[in-house]
């Protein structure tokens, strides 16, 4: 997660002339503005900052744009793709598309068309990152538990019952109905299906990893 | 086999019969001789006998023979004339001479025979080698004898026009079988060839009697002219095997510059759309940054002020773009000279000429005397004419069922100007196409970009002349352009 935050959108483009308007139109909305004129002062700004939207030309100085989004992948940066051009054709629409961008627009575009492209990028941006703090929470929460509580979390969790897990672990089923309270309380689900809900979420993530 | 044994077997009983009769008759003689008063007489016999013994054998029984009745004159002398006897030795010494004198003749005729039967079989055998020489190259010959026109063919030559029987055709089988719009290629160059007395070559294509068409090439030559008789030698070369793969060589190339000129050309096109592009997306996006700016509550005035410098600044961006572009356009390549049209039409009219061939197209250039000199620029007169003349092919497009016509015609207009034509017996140009013709990027063709007509008329128009399409229902498309004679307008 970004410690700093110079700027909400960063603009890729070698057209100094183009990257100031487009930069101009952004801050007349209140949007705080970066200008590139190359892929890698991109890369190794964003690196750092991580910007809710980036807007990219196609076509930049001895390199090409549609490469950029896997090399910020390869990077761990997740800000979503905005690509202009100044002369798409449906193959490179759909070529920018498949790299995961959000959108494309041609060159000359109209303004309500990249505003609500940004709009679009910054909402997304911020869903994806609440879904991330609610996980982080969600583990400082987990690693709270006992390894014991931890046990019958899981095994409930399974589906079985209080008087199977308590033999399974060789409790008391008083013990495990203890257990169990704690690990409800210390996660803060208010019912069971809350629980069953987190654990899935952290199963999901260990799983696949985040 | 058979044949052949049986023959030599029959030449031999032939040949020993007539030894035999020969034997036969020299013993006749000799009793005559030895027991007759004839003597003279039988030197005669004698004599004959050896005249007629180079009909059963070579030289070998020729020398027998004389020698045999040689010894049989001197032995009947010698046994029965009584040495007193008047004519006892005049008879046998004059028989002795005609002898030696008959045979060394008889020797001296089957000499010049053997000889005559060896040119022959020398002869036979390289006229086989001639015949099948020109079949494996299929180059057939005529000769042609003036003014009986006596023609010979070569057994080829007959084969490649589809003549069969030993009988000689003619010259009219011959002009009957060409295409009717060679004939009178084909007619002046034989007359050339005659008149002039020089080598000459043309190509031309007949119909068989089984409406196939073969493409002929012929070089011909005068080989004898006395007073009042000339003979020409004309060798025919089947080529249209040749003419056809390279005709679908060219086609190759052609598609494939067709293809590379539209991927140029669609190159051009984005660098140029991006060129413009870029600065247009700059000052929309500024004008609406600055209107935007403008409308807040408290308008910022910097900002304002920056995004309209940056319109004007990009405005002038794209037009000293399209300065450039202009300066590198046609207009600054041009180079102006005096041309004589005839030379440009003729050039074209051997580079079309297979072009047409491929498309199955009888194309044809008229040219009058009195077309003006232009000032103009050679290779951009050249694009139009050619550019013009290749539409009018495609409008022939190979499923086109009627006359397949195009005809080229470099004039001299009512005010003096030079003017060409180019006439196709197509389907002609719709009504409200005729006015869209000449504007970019209008086609009615597949995989075209739809400039060439646009190019063609800013070439003639910069030249000061005028470029115009006419088209008449079912009598195809005519398209002409003018240019000022050379001196009257300078470019």
């Amino acid at each position: 997660m970004a410690a700093i935050k110079s700027a909400d959108v960063f603009v890729v483009d070698d057209d100094v002339a183009l990257c100031e308007s487009i930069s101009s139109l952004l801050r007349s909305i209140g949007l705080k503005v970066k200008t590139f004129s190359s892929g890698l002062s991109f890369l190794n700004a964003a690196e750092i900052e991580h910007p809710d939207c980036v807007i990219l030309d196609v076509r930049l100085q001895g390199e090409n744009g549609l490469d950029l989004p896997t090399m910020m992948r390869s990077k761990n940066i997740d800000s979503p793709v905005v690509f202009i051009s100044g002369h798409g054709d449906i193959r490179m629409s759909v070529s920018a598309m498949k790299t995961g961008a959000l959108d494309f627009l041609a060159k000359p575009f109209r303004d309500q068309e990249l505003l609500d492209s940004v709009a679009m990028s910054i909402k997304q941006c911020n869903e994806r990152r609440n879904a991330s703090d609610m996980l982080a929470s969600l583990r400082t929460r987990h690693s709270t538990l006992t390894t014991r509580e931890r046990q019958v979390m899981t095994h409930a969790v399974n589906g079985l019952m209080n008087k199977q897990i308590a033999s399974l672990l060789g409790l008391s089923e008083v013990t495990v109905k203890i257990h169990r309270k704690q690990a409800m309380d210390k996660m803060c689900a208010r019912t069971f299906a809350d629980l069953v809900k987190m654990e899935v979420m952290l199963y999901d993530t260990t799983k696949y990893g985040s | 086999m058979t044949t052949a044994t049986d023959s030599g077997l029959a030449y031999f009983l032939r040949a020993s019969a007539k030894r035999g009769v020969m034997i036969f008759f020299m013993l006749v003689f000799f009793l005559i001789d030895s027991i007759g008063p004839f003597d003279f007489v039988v030197a005669v016999f004698y004599i004959g006998v050896v005249a007629i013994s180079g009909e059963a054998g070579d030289r070998r029984w020729i020398l027998r023979v004389a020698s045999g009745c040689g010894f049989l004159t001197v032995l009947s002398c010698l046994l029965f004339h009584e040495p007193g006897s008047r004519y006892s030795l005049e008879a046998p010494l004059a028989t002795l001479i005609g002898i030696c004198i008959v045979a060394h003749l008889v020797l001296e005729k089957k000499e010049t025979k053997n000889q005559l039967r060896f040119q022959a079989d020398l002869l036979g055998r390289s006229q086989a080698l001639l015949e099948s020489t020109q079949n494996l190259s299929s180059t057939g010959s005529i000769s042609l004898l003036f003014p009986s026109m006596d023609m010979h063919w070569s057994v080829e030559a007959k084969r490649i026009f589809g003549f069969d029987g030993d009988n000689s055709p003619l010259i009219s089988d011959l002009l009957r079988s060409i295409h009717p719009n060679d004939h009178d290629l084909v007619l002046s160059t034989i007359q050339g060839l005659y008149r002039q007395q020089s080598p000459a070559e043309a190509e031309f294509r007949i119909i068989l009697s089984d409406r196939r068409t073969k493409i002929i090439r012929l070089v011909g030559r005068p080989t004898g002219l006395t007073d009042d008789l000339a003979e020409i030698t004309m060798v025919l070369i089947d080529v249209t095997s040749a003419r056809e793969s390279e005709d679908r060589f060219q086609q190759c190339q052609t598609e494939l510059a067709n293809i590379q000129r539209v991927m140029t050309f669609n190159e051009i096109i984005a660098s140029i759309a991006h060129e413009v592009n870029q600065p247009l997306a700059a000052v929309v996006t500024s004008a609406q940054s600055g209107l935007r700016w403008l409308n807040r509550p408290t308008p910022d005035i910097a900002e304002i002020d920056l995004a309209l410098l940056r319109v004007v600044e990009q405005t002038n961006r794209a037009s000293a773009f399209m300065k450039n572009l202009r300066e590198h356009s046609l207009e600054s390549a041009r180079v102006a000279e005096p041309v004589c049209i005839s030379e440009i039409l003729k050039s074209a009219e051997l580079f079309l000429k297979r072009e047409a061939r491929a498309s199955q197209i009888d194309i044809s250039f008229h040219i009058n005397n009195d077309t003006p000199l232009v000032s103009a620029d050679r290779h951009q007169i050249q694009h139009v004419i050619m550019n013009l003349v290749v539409n009018s092919m495609e409008s022939l497009s190979i499923n086109y069922g009627g006359i397949r016509e195009v005809i080229v015609v470099g004039s001299r207009s009512v005010s003096g100007d030079l003017s060409v034509s180019v006439r196709d017996s197509g389907a002609g140009i719709r009504g409200e196409d005729l006015d869209k013709l000449f504007t970019p990027f209008f086609t009615t063709k597949i995989n075209r970009v739809g400039v060439g007509l646009a190019i063609c008329r800013s070439i003639i128009e910069a030249h000061g002349g005028r470029i115009w399409a006419g088209s008449e229902r079912h009598a195809g498309a005519i398209f002409n352009f003018s240019l000022p004679q050379l001196g009257k307008v300078s470019i």
